[in-house]
């Protein structure tokens, strides 16, 4: 448990207030100071991090807009995944002896969440996959092993297990991509055939079963984005023309589910299409996506939303439009039961709505040079 | 003699083929961008087009191989079209280690072969290259 | 590529959707100013008709420091010939990334398609002028052959991105 030092410290400052009143009644004279250092809190689902275009990752808490601290990242840094019960944070991190150029460190870097501070780093095969995806970097489910994606332009995962503070194993894994998590150490890859692979680590962290299911959409046709969001159950990932798929592993089995469209008739002449950065967020509890939309016509697949769409994943269904004052790139939604869905605006500022009510409670300001991905805690 | 063979299996592949600008165009919008115009690629992180495919395609298994290739096997491109670029490729980077009786891939093998997807291509590549023989 | 993909697609809407409108209004003079420096090769672009009878038509329009520019049509990253470089040159200094993706945009002056090589100078820190992200024909990073959504500086010294170029390859197949 981590106790709020902001908060000693404010209480601290009071104290000295009250005491010199008692010393002197006629005027409240400021104690002299020390300085000190402030420990960031216990994250809240409210809590998120904004990942600076130029590196660094800025920690916010969506229901008030304060900032917590400021995670420093290497510049190629895609992500960074979290164990909060440990406190940690890990980050795949390249850098070069000579800022810009010189020679080339990547590493796997452990932080400390209280004082966001590296507290151990692990060097690892000098290929990590650069720009923010949040499925380049990935924690199984055994919360041993870290998975970070590389492309050479070759496509390989290298494992390192953050217990033991080593390098494992890269894996190479031509032709498909990204990690997500599934039970029993294993994870899934997006592949260029339309198919998706399931590859699973032992005790060890090395690879002992690859498999591949049969192609289920087609890259030239209606290609999925690169951008899948976990569910309760599985993985959710859209398609370019908003058709909705959820891939399950049960019993080592690969499972797609039949696609349903996000987009209905008069939806499609209004030139509507899913479009953005970090385009969709998932609420578990509510069962809702939350995915970016707008208007731009062919490829504007990665242009900014004008506005959010919600849909309940049971229902299959479009429970909610949120228009934006401010076109958006990225999304994120607090795993609470008030919601609120954070979007990174063109506009450089967060923009936070109530879910319940899709008003706008509040605009984060001032948040690095260009503030794009958003990560919870 | 073998350099006759030569002419004759490259004006047979000619015959087959629509165009070579075409065959060269789409090599170089799926492949070339990484392989290089060239071929030459970036070893070993984006490996060599050049004389080494001359010889793969004379071990068993060598010629699906090359179509079983990811860079290959995903490439947004009918059969037609990928056999008429590995052709390409095998014609226009691999003149120094082409078999004289090369017969160039034809749509229905690269569909065959398309079928089957590699599991670990880096590791059929070694299986491959064990059974070469010089 | 893209350099980081909010930046990029707050800059296109900021920089380039008003670039390209002031691009509509004042290319012709900026280019006019930069005529010289924009001969590439034996292809000149005049933008002007030209007076000699028996002059080559243009082969190219428009403001190649403008993201509207047709070759750009899926460039994700900042415009070289903003930086010091030109459509097929390195700002001086950087580094060419010998490993591109290729793309195809519809010229139109010619309404031909050509194949467009996106070659990134790295090297150096990011040339931050002239943002551009367009995303024609553009697939996600699991196709990379296709994606400008990946850091293309490789096989380089570094892989510190500085801009973009975009260099025709030839006329795309039928």
């Amino acid at each position: 448990m981590q106790t709020g030092g902001l908060k000693k410290a404010r209480v601290s400052a009071m104290m000295g207030v009250l005491l010199s009143w008692g010393v002197s009644s006629a005027s409240a004279e400021i104690a002299p100071e020390v300085m000190g250092k402030s420990t960031m809190g216990e994250p809240t689902p409210t809590w998120l991090m904004v990942h600076d275009a130029v590196g660094p990752a800025y920690v916010f808490d969506s229901a008030t807009g304060d900032m917590q601290g400021l995670l420093s990242l290497s510049g190629f840094t895609p992500a960074v995944v979290v164990n909060l019960a440990e406190g940690r944070a890990y980050a795949a991190e390249s850098f070069y002896s000579r800022g810009v150029r010189g020679v080339r460190t990547d590493v796997l870097t452990i932080y400390d969440l209280p004082t966001l501070s590296p507290v151990g780093e692990v060097e690892i095969p000098q290929k990590i996959a650069a720009l923010p995806f949040p499925q380049y970097i990935e924690m199984l489910d055994d919360e041993r092993h870290v998975a970070v994606f590389n492309l050479t332009p070759g496509m390989s995962v290298s494992i390192i297990d953050v217990e033991d503070q080593e390098f494992v194993d890269e894996i190479s894994t031509p032709g498909c991509a990204l990690m997500m998590a599934v039970a029993e150490r294993g994870f899934l890859q997006l592949c260029g055939d339309g198919a998706v692979q399931l590859i699973r680590l032992g005790r060890n962290g090395k690879e002992i079963e690859r498999i591949r299911s049969d192609a289920f959409f087609s890259l030239e046709d209606d290609p999925v984005f690169d951008k899948p969001v976990q569910t309760s159950r599985g993985w959710l990932l859209t398609s370019y023309h908003g058709l909705v798929y959820e891939v399950e592993v049960d019993g080592g089995e690969i499972s797609i589910s039949e696609p349903w469209p996000m987009l209905s008739e008069a939806d499609r002449e209004a030139d509507w299409l899913p479009g953005g950065g970090q385009l969709v967020a998932f609420h578990q509890e509510q069962d809702l996506i939350f995915i970016l939309m707008n208007q731009d016509g062919e490829f504007a697949q990665d242009s900014p939303g004008t506005q959010v769409w919600v849909y309940n994943r049971e229902a299959q269904q479009r429970v909610a439009q949120i228009p934006l004052t401010q076109d958006g790139t990225n999304l994120f939604v607090s795993q609470d039961e008030h919601p609120l869905l954070t979007v990174t605006g063109v506009d450089a500022q967060l923009h936070i709505f109530d879910v319940k009510t899709l008003k706008q409670v509040r605009t984060i300001s001032e948040v690095g040079v260009a503030p794009g991905l958003l990560q919870g805690f | 003699m073998q350099a006759f063979m030569r002419v004759i299996s490259i004006v047979m592949l000619l015959a087959v083929q629509p165009s070579l600008a075409d065959d060269r165009a789409d090599y170089l919008l799926h492949c070339g961008g990484c392989h290089l115009p060239d071929g030459r690629g970036t070893p070993p992180e984006v490996p060599s087009l050049r004389d080494e495919l001359g010889k793969i395609i004379t071990i068993q298994g060598g010629r699906d191989y090359l179509v079983q290739v990811p860079g290959s096997s995903q490439a947004p491109v009918s059969d037609l079209v990928l056999a008429n670029i590995i052709n390409w490729i095998l014609v226009k980077f691999n003149q120094q280690t082409l078999a004289d009786d090369f017969v160039p891939l034809s749509e229905n093998e690269v569909s065959n072969a398309r079928k089957f997807t590699l599991a670990d291509p880096l590791k059929r590549r070694d299986e491959i290259w064990a059974n070469y023989v010089d | 590529m893209k350099i980081i993909e909010s930046l990029l697609s707050r800059l296109d809407d900021m920089a380039c959707r008003s670039s390209r409108e002031i691009a509509q209004r004042s290319s012709r003079r900026r280019f006019i100013g930069k005529l010289g420096a924009l001969m590439v090769g034996a292809t000149a672009f005049p933008l002007l008709p030209v007076s000699r009878a028996n002059a080559e038509p243009p082969s190219e329009m428009g403001d190649p420091q403008s993201c509207d520019y047709w070759r750009y049509c899926a460039l994700g990253g900042t415009l070289c010939t903003c930086c010091g470089g030109s459509m097929t040159t390195c700002p001086p200094g950087a580094e060419p990334s010998p490993i591109s993706w290729v793309g195809t945009c519809l010229n139109p002056v010619d309404n031909k398609h050509y194949l467009i090589s996106y070659n990134d100078c790295c090297g150096k820190a990011i040339c931050g002028r002239c943002f551009c992200h367009r995303a024609e024909r553009d697939t996600p990073v699991y196709a990379p052959s296709k994606a400008n959504d990946i850091l293309w500086c490789f096989g380089t010294e570094s892989r510190t991105y500085h801009c973009t170029v975009a260099i025709v390859l030839g006329e795309a197949s039928a």
